[in-house]
């Protein structure tokens, strides 16, 4: 591993443990930055820096940006949660029982929990209860955005002043693919099973603990299949195992991921979280000893650093998705269908770009060429659109075979 | 004195801010950021009458002559004021 990702894991375990690091570190902290900024964990990351020497000694503009980028987004992240609190609370008032998972859940489990930022708020909410629920949100300042549709799986509100975006989710997967179908069984009792917690006085409904638990492995794999998990995902099951180890369900856990075949990647993921993040193994129960799994966190460390936070970081990795999320549904034999799948992807994977799919799928030509036009524009010539589409190609083959590697495809 | 409107004092990146929220959030942009005798001035800051109470919590509290506690103290109470936050 490079020194950069090293000294990266080494502040990122101080500011996860709330700890001064111990070991003398003098890292290029332009590239951390950098790293962190792919990973969106850039207060994370400061916390941990301004407490080291080396950091005193460089730059004192530089260190003056960091910190003051830092504070941005804390501040706005406060504001966020407070507006959410706030709105969640109104929900409450009206006996509206809606559950909250990820987001605000996983930032309480950090030391400084407002340093862990989340783009959106996600809730998930019964169908019945959704018109009572949208008229709270427009009355309070929160104007539907993204999607117009009437009968959606998911409703996104945004907040103007504060920035707040909520998705407001009436389905955890969906049934557009088998897994997701196999997800939405494995999750079809939430609201039965759904615990409460207190955040900042106000009582916030949730996923039980083993259903949470359960939850952000399946989210962390599902991008990984996808374009990839940041090292964020990681630091979560981390965080969320050092809170809640003695209460989780091991048992449930490894039965339910061994079923979505996710056993093997999640044994690699929780390595990860041993060997750098500072998560104590005994924290762990496994379901067989650990020297049966295929242990090999390199190649994975390498593909979740290199794709920032759920893999996003590259147009080429995004692209590649297609690949992946074609061999994972099984419907390609040959890697030259998942070239192809890649190039010309089938309109359910162009539907969120494309909103005209959603009602037209026919379209479907008109949207490649669009695709292929907007490349053109971003890439300057139709030459490199072109090495677009060969590291497309090659970014989705080494993504298919780490798929195979941690025996997500066979 | 009185708080008029409404704020969070949260620790972030070494320093205790204050964080406007509900519809303050809306109508203030600053970043206010506080020292020890700040945090501790702001904490008392409806529990006292007056700016000459204010100043004997702040001498029981810390060894600081009066001189520069009631510099410090007004040019806290003075940014509040100026931001119409007290």
């Amino acid at each position: 591993m490079n020194q950069i990702y090293q000294d990266f894991f080494q502040l990122l375990k101080s500011s996860l443990q709330n700890t001064k690091t111990q070991i003398q570190l003098s890292p290029n902290y332009e590239e951390i930055l950098k790293l962190a900024s792919m990973h969106k964990v850039i207060p994370l990351i400061y916390e941990a820096s301004y407490k080291t020497e080396s950091f005193k000694q460089i730059d004192q503009n530089f260190c003056k940006y960091f910190k003051t980028t830092s504070m941005q987004i804390i501040y706005s992240q406060i504001q966020r949660s407070d507006k959410f609190l706030q709105l969640y609370e109104k929900f409450n008032q009206e006996g509206l029982k809606i559950l909250v998972f990820k987001g605000i859940i996983l930032r309480e489990l950090y030391p400084i929990p407002d340093a862990r930022i989340s783009g959106d708020e996600d809730l998930l909410i019964e169908k019945r209860y959704l018109k009572q629920a949208i008229e709270i949100l427009e009355s309070n300042n929160m104007k539907r955005v993204i999607s117009e549709e009437e009968e959606a799986d998911v409703y996104h509100y945004f907040c103007q002043n504060t920035g707040l975006h909520l998705e407001l989710h009436t389905t955890l997967f969906g049934v557009k693919s088998i897994t997701n179908k196999k997800m939405e069984e494995i999750f079809s009792t939430v609201f039965e099973n759904s615990d409460t917690i207190n955040i900042n006085n106000i009582d916030i409904h949730t996923f039980s603990i083993d259903n949470h638990f359960l939850y952000i492995i399946c989210h962390a794999i599902k991008h990984f299949v996808s374009c990839g998990t940041g090292i964020r995902q990681i630091c979560d099951i981390s965080m969320y195992i050092n809170k809640y180890h003695q209460n989780i369900n091991w048992d449930y856990i490894w039965k339910e991921t061994t079923i979505l075949d996710y056993d093997t990647l999640l044994v690699n993921l929780l390595q990860i979280a041993i060997d750098y993040l500072g998560l104590e193994e005994n924290k762990i129960v496994y379901q067989k000893d650990k020297s049966e799994y295929f242990i090999n966190t390199e190649d994975l460390i390498e593909d979740i650093m290199e794709g920032g936070i759920y893999g996003a970081s590259t147009q080429a990795r995004l692209n590649a998705a297609n690949m992946s999320l074609d061999a994972l549904n099984k419907e390609s034999k040959s890697k030259l269908k998942s070239n192809l799948a890649a190039i010309f992807p089938k309109a359910e994977n162009l539907k969120g770009r494309y909103k005209y799919l959603e009602k037209y799928p026919v379209l479907l030509p008109l949207a490649w060429a669009s695709r292929i036009l907007t490349y053109t524009k971003e890439r300057g010539s139709l030459s490199s659109v072109g090495a677009t589409a060969k590291e497309t190609i090659a970014v989705g083959n080494r993504r298919m075979d780490l798929l195979k590697e941690y025996k997500l495809i066979k | 004195m009185k708080i008029k409107k409404e704020f969070i004092t949260r620790n972030i990146v070494g320093e205790t801010i204050l964080v406007p929220v509900g519809k303050t959030a809306t109508e203030f942009n600053g970043l206010i950021t506080m020292n020890d005798v700040g945090v501790f001035i702001w904490e008392n800051l409806e529990l006292v009458g007056n700016e000459n109470e204010m100043l004997n919590k702040i001498l029981s509290e810390y060894e600081v002559d009066e001189k520069t506690a009631k510099e410090d103290m007004e040019e806290f109470l003075d940014i509040l004021k100026k931001a119409d936050i007290i």
